[in-house]
């Protein structure tokens, strides 16, 4: 059914504008619209409103330095970003930090394997005790770490 | 500009979301390209305040930058710009109006306005039927809007939403948009009717 608006209605006049009517809708309005003074008259100044608007809005765009804003804006984001892994982050990579950190670590490791022997090196396995005869003597050895006993004979030719 | 920044600059929404998230700064300075222009319209039509305005902007920003990791991507980034963009200025607005009650007048006091009636000495239709005073005078009448139906009214004008994006910045139905808009505009009117008249004279 073919829609007709043949009151004014400035909800849909409304609608109109702001290009929400369906296409039905829309095309039935543009019908009422040719014969009517009053709703064009107020699509007008639906029209005047929003140039007069964007209008004001372009003049107040227009003195705004927006390098500055940038700038101000990466600022306060770099000092927001830079309050706690940053701040480690930073401390880390800088070279305040690394140099003496490692001229200290190796005046350590100088010091302590001149001033002490090899962790790794243990002592020599102890003899518990030994035996000897006219003709073998008989030598019993433990090992320092796992204790294991060893028991050496040797006959004497 | 390289290869390499104009590759960038045209970056889609989701790639920029995704470097956002990666912490990229090189992301970032491309958002705020894109988008500074429009917060700052947002936050002026609403406020109508410069520094205000300019003040909000690096809220919004910051606020981006802080809570990107928790965007979820159901609504589109201009979407969630306009939505923080939003919440920011009529959170401004509240600040204010507890401070120094600044803000508009009451519904009742509608058509109440400060400006000179018809016929007084003050009213010269030659001076104030000029667009530049037109401009001033719409400013002024936005201010007494409601800040419900200045928001509805700004994005429309600003950014062009439809009905449905507006609902979904400002977590209204479509309905409301439509009505909220439509008290906007009679509102404007209504205030605006004199100097509105004086222009359709040929």
């Amino acid at each position: 059914m073919k829609r007709e608006y043949a009151r004014c209605d400035p909800a849909i006049l409304n609608r109109f504008f702001d290009q929400e009517l369906g296409q039905e809708e829309r095309a039935a309005f543009s019908q009422h619209l040719k014969d009517c003074p009053s709703c064009q008259k107020a699509l007008r100044e639906n029209e005047h409103i929003s140039a007069v608007f964007k209008a004001g809005l372009d003049k107040e765009l227009s003195q705004i330095n927006f390098n500055a804003l940038d700038h101000k804006v990466s600022g306060l984001i770099r000092r927001k970003k830079s309050r706690w892994w940053m701040m480690l982050k930073d401390f880390f990579a800088s070279r305040k930090f690394f140099v003496p950190a490692t001229a200290a670590a190796a005046i350590l490791i100088l010091t302590f394997s001149l001033t002490r022997g090899p962790a790794s090196l243990s002592g020599p396995s102890a003899i518990i005790n030994s035996l000897t005869g006219d003709v073998s003597s008989v030598m019993i050895i433990e090992t320092p770490k796992s204790r294991q006993t060893i028991i050496w004979f040797s006959e004497i030719s | 500009m390289s290869n390499k920044e104009r590759n960038i600059d045209s970056l889609d929404e989701g790639r920029l979301v995704s470097l956002l998230k990666q912490g990229y700064e090189e992301a970032f300075r491309i958002l705020l390209k894109r988008y500074e222009k429009k917060v700052f319209g947002i936050a002026y039509g609403i406020t109508l305040d410069r520094e205000e305005s300019l003040e909000i902007v690096q809220e919004v920003f910051l606020k981006v930058y802080q809570k990107i990791n928790s965007f979820r991507e159901e609504a589109g980034l201009s979407t969630w710009i306009h939505r923080i963009t939003v919440n920011q200025c009529l959170n401004w607005q509240r600040r204010w109006k507890r401070r120094f009650r600044w803000h508009h007048q009451p519904l009742e006091r509608e058509g109440a306005g400060d400006y000179p009636e018809s016929g007084t000495d003050e009213h010269c239709p030659e001076t104030l039927i000029q667009k530049k005073e037109l401009g001033k005078m719409l400013q002024e009448k936005l201010r007494e809007l409601p800040e419900e139906a200045r928001a509805v009214f700004v994005l429309k004008e600003v950014e062009g939403l439809s009905y449905h994006e507006i609902s979904r910045v400002l977590n209204i139905k479509k309905g409301t948009v439509s009505s909220r808009l439509f008290y906007a505009r009679q509102r404007l009117k209504e205030s605006l009717k004199k100097y509105l008249d004086e222009e359709e004279i040929p």
